[in-house]
């Protein structure tokens, strides 16, 4: 009952973002899906000509166009949740009457983790999958789609997360700026671009696990040790 | 039973190298008003923040119903009402919907009515939002909500800063009201004398992170006292008198502000100066913590006074 009375405070905070992300990604998802859709008919209608870009138009899956805006929009998401769940009790001065509650301090941490995955999860998750779900419909797209698209989306989404939790690290980080406000930004950063390099699924997800488990011991480590 | 609610030993805190808190000794007794005094930065914030293990002591140590600030559980937190300076809330939340988050913490002890009494009695609508609030209903709002799950002990940090007069009245009876119920504790922070004198048995004064004073308010108003030595001739320029605080010369008048000294210890040392009269002055409680609290003045305010 108390950590959900905290999740649903968490899940209120993160609804304006949710809706804002469901806004931009599905209007530009949808524009980029059904643009290229329309581009493709019309390029096999006039069939192949010298000259026309007919590899871009025809044989390129359109669904892989939506990577970086899945990678611009996830983290965009993670610093203003990041932001309006740890920074902004900072500048309000809200943790005192956060903290001073019957309920152990980690489980405040865990709340805003949840939530913050649950707005993750309820606009880019089932965003994605739908972007995905209706293009993948056999004669939609001259080309087949693969799976590993599917999971490509997902492995940016998780980028998302991994700012969220570097930013949220740099936001309650108090002592000097460049040992410790900076290394939530710094890891992350690290994390990111290990993630991209990758070749596959598999190695960017272990990645971000890695990852993942490092900023979020850090978190709950700097959150139980500092000063309210 | 636990006779000692709150206490603090040598409770010392250190901001960089700024002390704010010099080895504070603190023990509030069971179902005492202890009013914790100050003037601005005078480390009562720190000392509440240490108390609920908000701040990490640099050395020393506090506890709350016997339970360790550092280590406060959180069935002890739930015994412990607390009121942030500055009634710092949730903006976005309404009033009905931060009872409802609050109400979940204490789901066995939870006053729904006595909460609908105090924001009846304050004129307030559940509707509202926090950020649409003027500070005082703010204030009011911070009450009700630390009232309403029937607190053992009550910490209240400046609970009336910036508030106007009529607020500050109507906070402090929502205070006497937990009073007047038996056994509660109630710490709270002021630099407002008026409202320690209506509601507090106990003070302690602390200055610059010193405790300076730690005592009832009789024997507090009973031991700070001002006199004047009036001389015909010259002013001496030293005096040894127990307990002098400040002296200050006014032509043949010398001002001595003094604690804790007897009526023997004045009249000997006014003949050993040999002072033509000595007069007492009355001082009501704020001139008395004026006189206690005011650090030396080191330089005329206006051009003038030079």
């Amino acid at each position: 009952m108390k950590f959900a009375a905290l999740l649903k405070k968490e899940l209120r905070i993160c609804l304006p973002w949710l809706l804002l992300c469901i806004v931009v990604f599905g209007l530009f998802g949808t524009l980029t899906i059904k643009g290229r859709m329309l581009n493709q008919k019309h390029y096999l209608d006039q069939g192949y000509q010298d000259g026309h870009p007919y590899y871009n138009y025809v044989l390129n899956t359109p669904i892989y166009e939506t990577g970086p805006l899945i990678l611009m929009v996830a983290m965009a998401l993670g610093v203003l949740l990041a932001i309006v769940q740890f920074f902004l009790p900072e500048l309000f001065r809200t943790w005192a009457f956060t903290i001073h509650r019957s309920i152990r301090p980690h489980l405040i941490v865990w709340s805003k983790f949840s939530a913050a995955a649950i707005t993750f999860i309820a606009s880019m998750g089932i965003l994605w999958t739908l972007l995905y779900s209706y293009s993948a419909v056999p004669g939609r797209f001259y080309l087949p789609l693969f799976f590993r698209t599917y999971l490509e989306g997902w492995v940016y989404i998780l980028v998302g997360l991994i700012v969220y939790w570097g930013t949220a690290l740099s936001a309650i980080s108090t002592t000097h700026l460049y040992t410790t406000r900076l290394l939530g930004l710094a890891i992350a950063t690290g994390v990111i671009f290990l993630m991209l390099l990758q070749t596959s699924i598999t190695g960017a997800i272990t990645v971000a696990a890695i990852g993942a488990v490092l900023l979020i011991v850090q978190i709950f480590h700097t959150f139980l040790a500092r000063e309210f | 039973m636990q006779n000692i609610i709150i206490e603090t030993k040598q409770l010392t805190k250190y901001y960089g190298r700024t002390l704010a808190l010099d080895h504070l000794d603190l023990r509030v007794p069971r179902g005492c008003i202890y009013g914790f005094l100050g003037r601005n930065g005078s480390g009562k914030t720190t000392a509440i923040k240490l108390m609920l293990g908000l701040l990490k002591a640099t050395t020393g140590s506090a506890s709350v119903l016997g339970c360790d600030s550092q280590e406060l559980t959180p069935e002890t937190r739930g015994q412990i009402g607390y009121v942030t300076e500055g009634h710092r809330l949730y903006r976005w939340m309404r009033i009905g919907a931060l009872e409802k988050f609050q109400k979940a913490f204490f789901p066995d002890r939870w006053n729904s009515q006595l909460f609908d009494e105090m924001l009846e009695y304050f004129g307030l609508s559940k509707k509202k939002k926090i950020k649409s609030l003027s500070n005082g209903q703010r204030a009011q709002v911070s009450l009700a909500l630390t009232m309403a799950p029937d607190p053992d002990v009550m910490i209240m940090d400046d609970p009336t800063l910036g508030l106007d007069v009529v607020i500050r009245r109507q906070f402090l009876e929502g205070m006497i009201h937990l009073i007047q119920k038996k056994g509660k504790t109630i710490l709270f922070s002021s630099h407002i004398l008026g409202d320690v004198e209506r509601v507090a048995d106990r003070i302690a004064v602390i200055e610059q992170g010193v405790l300076r004073a730690d005592c009832t308010l009789d024997e507090f108003r009973r031991k700070i006292r001002k006199v004047h030595f009036i001389f015909e001739g010259d002013v001496p320029e030293t005096i040894d008198i127990p307990g002098l605080l400040h002296k200050r010369q006014n032509h043949s008048h010398l001002e001595l502000t003094l604690v804790g000294t007897t009526d023997e210890q004045i009249e000997q040392t006014a003949q050993a100066v040999g002072a033509k009269e000595c007069k007492r002055v009355e001082l009501n409680l704020e001139d008395q913590f004026i006189e206690f609290t005011a650090r030396e003045k080191s330089k005329p305010l206006f051009q003038w006074e030079a």
